[in-house]
């Protein structure tokens, strides 16, 4: 007993614990912030305590259970998240969505599938993956995809755009991590990005669009007019991220017949054409973000959010009462906007320990990843870090205007409870493959670098991994 | 291989952190000074406070003449107005949700109730559907143009607008208990622009009309937010009210808020200056009471000769300010009486015989022609068929005092020939003929005073001798205003002391004086002239003893100017058809000081296309101006 406490604290990963804790402390103090300024949100700071508590526990639990025995489940584990995400859509929908699921008359207390299933869907495919090489060939691609776009599309369907599209580039992550032929990743991202942005003609009601056209700043090249952008002011660093949005936002040719046609991107049609008007705007908000139309409306949470976290400059507010009434003024800062909250309070100081933090789960990671030869844990310890990766990428990208406004949580930081909870859970994981490193004979495993003879490819390796490296007894 | 991707991971995330960082350097560091002076801005509000436009007095600077009262009024959102597609599907799909009905069903009951908006607004206030429709249409026209203009969306887009204004406070509480169903309404706190003495003196006065775009292009103090023109604001649009527009206008007030509770700065509403002018309201109401009982349109001017102030300046027929802009339509359509027209500054008449007074000043001033100097009128000047006099068998050997008496024509004709109409044109600009006035009112014309090189431009030749022989006597190619004529009459009086009219009774232009003594004219010609005039009335053979009989002395000249009939060219065939002749006949003039001796006041009565001479027409007139001008004190 005592001896597998020892052993237990000495394989424990403190850096990766130390940084969760910290940021689990600046969540909680960001979510004070807010909730000083906002009477919305009352009492949130307190609950977000609970949460970490939990979350903790959650971490805990996660590293003592040996990670093979939670691997064993994840097929019950996977169904059991799909069956959560289609009873979502029975209860009522809040704000719209149907995210939630929750006691009637106690709406308090909900948890949210979709953040789940983030981590259902690592375990899930990491335990797919572990032994199999059939994703060497596109044909043996589908099946992940299936595995994928299966939980993709309910949450879509909720409709949780940003928890959705997480799951692609996680997925992608563990494939290229296990070993998948890159040209077979650059065909499927190619036509993914064909799909999305494929011109199509205009759906709108012409005559409305056209009036709602800013002329002024109309550009033409050739026979194309590139419009309803306002030019980026002069010597912003950024200026040049933004260009490449333009084309694909909207632009209009004459054909020989004179005719005007306008056209958008397949996606944006499709989402209209399926009357998700919501999302559609929040994208053209992004797409352009100059238009003054479109600042007072769609794009204001965006530059809200862009103006209290430039407003930290060097050292933040510091103030808590005064100026700081204006966090009150960006939407959903205690959640998706927690970072310019930060960035707002405590400045270039607070956002750069912030990105400080996750450097240091990414690279102690990375090292449980190398020193792992368990392909299953290797492949789950890269989910867990794609999946943050992600999260960190697309919640600090959003809030600093790169990309558009998605309903993403900032992990370990962002006040909700199953947030919290499943991020920790996946840290816990990432422990646990710390701690757990069997000794293996096997050759190591997604090495797939050394030439096959013409007539062995597409077979089996010639070297099997030894079962044993699986089980319980070594 | 695993490690080499790995590696590739991390290089990602690494490149990912880096973007990242660079846009907070950017953000915070670089810009961060921007955002936070953003974000102090955006902390505060403003929040302009309406001031009052200045009143105008009269020259007793106890009767208002136009003022600000306080009214409501009834105002819709733009976004209602325009049927903003975005909007109204919002408030479509709201309802929907609301109510639990379906989309289609809900936009039916959004249009009904916003035409149940407008049906309700003009039952209780009682304005006409169409006025309503007009008003909303000229707003859009107005945002839209303002929207075009700025490239991008305004804040009036967003703002509620004046549909139907200067409601009374019993419809204001009414219209306000019936706003919980109306969609986009509201009641606003507004002041209408209130002229006590309706239609007199209006066109003095002026009206208030609202802010253009054009106006807001030109606005002198744009930029400074306190004073420049914004939409939906008036301003004045004519006479008095445009005159002053600058000192009516008040400057507004300014409140700053901080968003979380405290005011950051106050600065009270500096109310508008008000402007005293030299007209007397009562002597105008009954002068104007006067016009308006004769048959013709016409103008009246009374002048106070000491000062060149305006006492009452009268023009027939006139128009009710307060219920101008209701009335619009109907005044602008009147192309015969043309309601509309300030005809004492704003038409040009022929001033005929009444212009006789300043030809013997310029005949006398050049030395063409001396007191003792006498022509022999036979009833035409050279042959019987052309330029005849007002007798038939003539008048026979006249001075220059019997010729104004009997106003003969042959005499002037002399006169004209001798001074030629060059030199003659150059006396009536000193006189102020041909010239603004120097009131600086919008629409005055200045009149025509022909000179050589007008000539040429427009009628492309030479002066003619005929061309001073009608300028003598009034006709022709010279016009004037019956305020000029007035002013000549008061410039007589002054003994040749020309000074420009006054209206405002301090600030304005600056007057102008010219002693004509100093141009060669002696206080004998001068008193010789005035003689003459006092003989038109008072004299066995004046033209106009049989048509004033007044206690004071009263020096004048009569006017009877031939003129072209009014037509219009409705069937466009450029011929003057008799069906097309609105109204013919002779502009009638009296003009005159009194008393003779010690003047108070000079005047011009105007008669247009009267059938009858100057005197016959316009004595009595001035018989009973004198009588009232006696009641109110202005003569003894």
């Amino acid at each position: 007993m005592f001896d597998s406490i020892k052993q237990y604290l000495s394989r424990f990963s403190w850096p990766v614990w130390t940084a969760m804790t910290v940021m689990l402390v600046i969540g909680i103090l960001a979510v004070r912030v807010a909730e000083s300024v906002d009477p919305a949100i009352e009492g949130y700071a307190r609950r977000q305590m609970l949460f970490a508590a939990v979350g903790m526990l959650g971490f805990f639990v996660a590293t003592i259970i040996p990670y093979q025995r939670i691997g064993r489940y994840s097929l019950a584990l996977f169904v059991g998240t799909l069956v959560l995400l289609v009873a979502v859509f029975f209860f009522p929908a809040r704000r719209d969505c149907n995210r939630w699921i929750f006691i009637p008359g106690l709406e308090t207390v909900s948890i949210q599938p979709s953040e789940l299933a983030k981590l259902t869907f690592i375990i899930s495919l990491a335990w797919y993956l572990r032994y199999r090489e059939s994703y060497r060939r596109l044909r043996g691609l589908i099946a992940p995809f299936v595995l994928t776009m299966v939980p993709l599309g309910l949450i879509v369907m909720e409709p949780d755009l940003g928890t959705a599209m997480l799951l692609l580039p996680t997925l992608m992550v563990m494939l290229f991590m296990a070993g998948a032929k890159l040209r077979h990743l650059a065909v499927v991202v190619g036509l993914g990005v064909l799909v999305v942005f494929a011109p199509v003609p205009r759906a709108a009601d012409q005559a409305e669009f056209e009036s709602k056209i800013d002329w002024f700043n109309a550009r033409k090249v050739g026979s194309v007019t590139f419009y309803s952008f306002n030019r980026p002011a002069s010597g912003e660093l950024s200026a040049w991220l933004r260009a490449p949005r333009l084309p694909v936002a909207y632009c209009r040719y004459r054909v020989g017949d004179g005719a005007v046609h306008d056209l958008q991107p397949l996606s944006v049609r499709v989402m209209s054409a399926m009357n998700k008007e919501y999302q559609v705007r929040r994208i053209t908000g992004w797409l352009r973000p100059y238009d003054p139309r479109i600042r007072a409306n769609v794009g204001f949470q965006q530059l809200q959010s862009i103006r209290i976290l430039g407003a930290g400059r060097a050292a933040g507010q510091g103030d808590w009462n005064a100026v700081n009434t204006y966090f009150s003024m960006l939407p959903d800062d205690h959640t998706d906007f927690i970072f310019s909250i930060i960035g707002g309070q405590w400045g270039f100081v607070g956002c750069m320990l912030v990105l400080a933090l996750y450097a240091v789960i990414f690279i102690f990671g990375a090292d449980v990843a190398i020193s792992t030869r368990d392909p299953f844990g290797r492949l789950l310890v890269m989910g867990v870090l794609a999946l943050l990766a992600a999260q960190i990428f697309i919640n600090v990208g959003m809030t600093m205007g790169l990309l558009p406004v998605t309903g993403m949580t900032l992990p370990l930081i962002s006040y909700g409870g199953t947030s919290l909870l499943v991020n920790c859970v996946a840290l816990g994981l990432l422990v646990n493959v710390a701690q757990r490193q069997p000794v293996s004979l096997a050759p190591k495993p997604f090495e797939f670098g050394r030439r096959i003879a013409p007539e062995n490819r597409g077979r089996m390796s010639p070297v099997l991994p030894p079962r044993v490296i699986d089980g319980r007894h070594r | 291989m695993y490690n080499r991707r790995l590696i590739i991971f991390l290089v990602l995330v690494c490149v990912g952190m880096l973007v990242a960082v660079a846009r907070l350097v950017d953000v915070q560091l670089v810009r961060g000074n921007d955002y936070a002076d953003e974000m102090a801005r955006a902390m505060r509000y403003t929040k302009l406070l309406p001031t009052t436009r200045g009143r105008i007095y009269d020259r007793t600077g106890a009767r208002p003449l136009a003022i600000d009262e306080p009214c409501y009024d009834f105002s819709v959102d733009y976004r209602v107005l325009s049927r903003e597609p975005a909007w109204l599907r919002r408030r479509t799909r709201q309802i929907a949700r609301d109510e639990g009905i379906s989309t289609a069903h809900a936009g039916r009951l959004l249009d009904q109730r916003i035409a149940w908006t407008y049906d309700e607004a003009c039952r209780v206030t009682g304005t006409p559907r169409r006025q309503v429709d007009q008003n909303i249409q000229s707003v859009i026209d107005r945002v839209e143009r303002w929207r075009r203009r700025a490239g991008t969306r305004i804040m009036e887009e967003s703002q509620p607008h004046a549909v139907i204004r200067g409601c009374d406070s019993d419809q204001a509480v009414e219209l306000r208990q019936r706003l919980d169903g109306m969609i986009g309404a509201s009641v606003q706190v507004s002041s209408r622009r209130v002229y006590p003495h309706d239609d007199v003196a209006c066109h003095i006065i002026g009206r208030v009309g609202q802010v253009s775009a054009e106006t807001i292009e030109d606005d002198p103090n744009a930029g400074d937010v306190l004073r420049e023109y914004a939409g939906g604001e008036v301003l004045g649009a004519s006479g008095v009210e445009r005159l002053t527009e600058q000192t009516l206008r008040g400057v507004r007030g300014r409140r700053v808020y901080e968003r979380n509770g405290g005011e950051l700065s106050y600065a009270a509403p500096v109310p508008g200056q008000d402007v005293y002018i030299s007209i007397d309201i009562e002597l105008q109401r009954r002068l104007q009471e006067v016009m308006a009982r004769t048959s013709y349109n016409g103008a009246m001017v009374v002048l106070d000769v000491p000062s060149g102030e305006i006492l009452a300046m009268v023009s027939v027929p006139t128009y009710d300010l307060n219920t101008y802009s209701k009335e619009f339509n109907v005044l602008a359509s009147e192309r015969v009486d043309l309601p509309l027209l300030n005809r004492a500054i704003g038409r040009a008449y022929p001033p005929g015989s009444c212009i006789k007074p300043a030809t013997a000043l310029a005949g006398l001033g050049d030395g063409r022609i001396s007191l003792s100097t006498i022509f022999n009128c036979r009833g035409y000047l050279y042959v019987p068929t052309a330029f005849r006099c007002s007798s038939k068998y003539g008048h026979g050997d006249l001075a220059l005092v019997d010729a104004i008496e009997r106003s003969c024509n042959v005499y002037f004709y002399h006169v004209g020939e001798l001074v030629g109409a060059e030199r003659l044109g150059w006396w009536l600009g000193q006189l102020g003929f041909g010239r603004p006035s120097g009131l600086g009112l919008a629409g005055e014309t200045n009149g025509l005073v022909p000179s050589s090189a007008w000539l040429w431009r427009h009628r492309h030749r030479r002066f003619f001798p005929a061309d001073g022989r009608f300028m003598a006597i009034g006709q022709g190619l010279l016009s004037a205003t019956p305020l000029q004529v007035a002013n000549l009459m008061a410039t007589v009086a002054r003994d040749g002391v020309y000074m420009s009219p006054r209206l405002l009774m301090e600030g304005g232009p600056e007057q102008q004086v010219r002693d004509l003594k100093t141009m060669g004219i002696s206080p004998e010609q001068i008193a010789a002239i005035q003689e003459g005039m006092r003989r038109v009335v008072n004299g066995a053979h004046g033209t106009a003893r049989k048509h004033l009989r007044v206690g004071v002395e009263v020096c004048g000249k009569t006017g009877t100017a031939e003129t072209s009939p009014q037509w219009f060219d409705d069937n466009e065939n450029g011929r003057r058809d008799a069906s097309e002749i609105a109204a013919s006949g002779y502009m009638a003039w009296f003009s005159g000081y009194a008393p003779y001796g010690n003047p108070r006041i000079a005047f011009t009565i105007v008669q247009e296309y009267t059938p009858t001479y100057g005197g016959q027409t316009c004595g009595p007139i001035a018989q009973q101006m004198i009588g009232i001008l006696q009641e109110f004190g202005y003569l003894p």
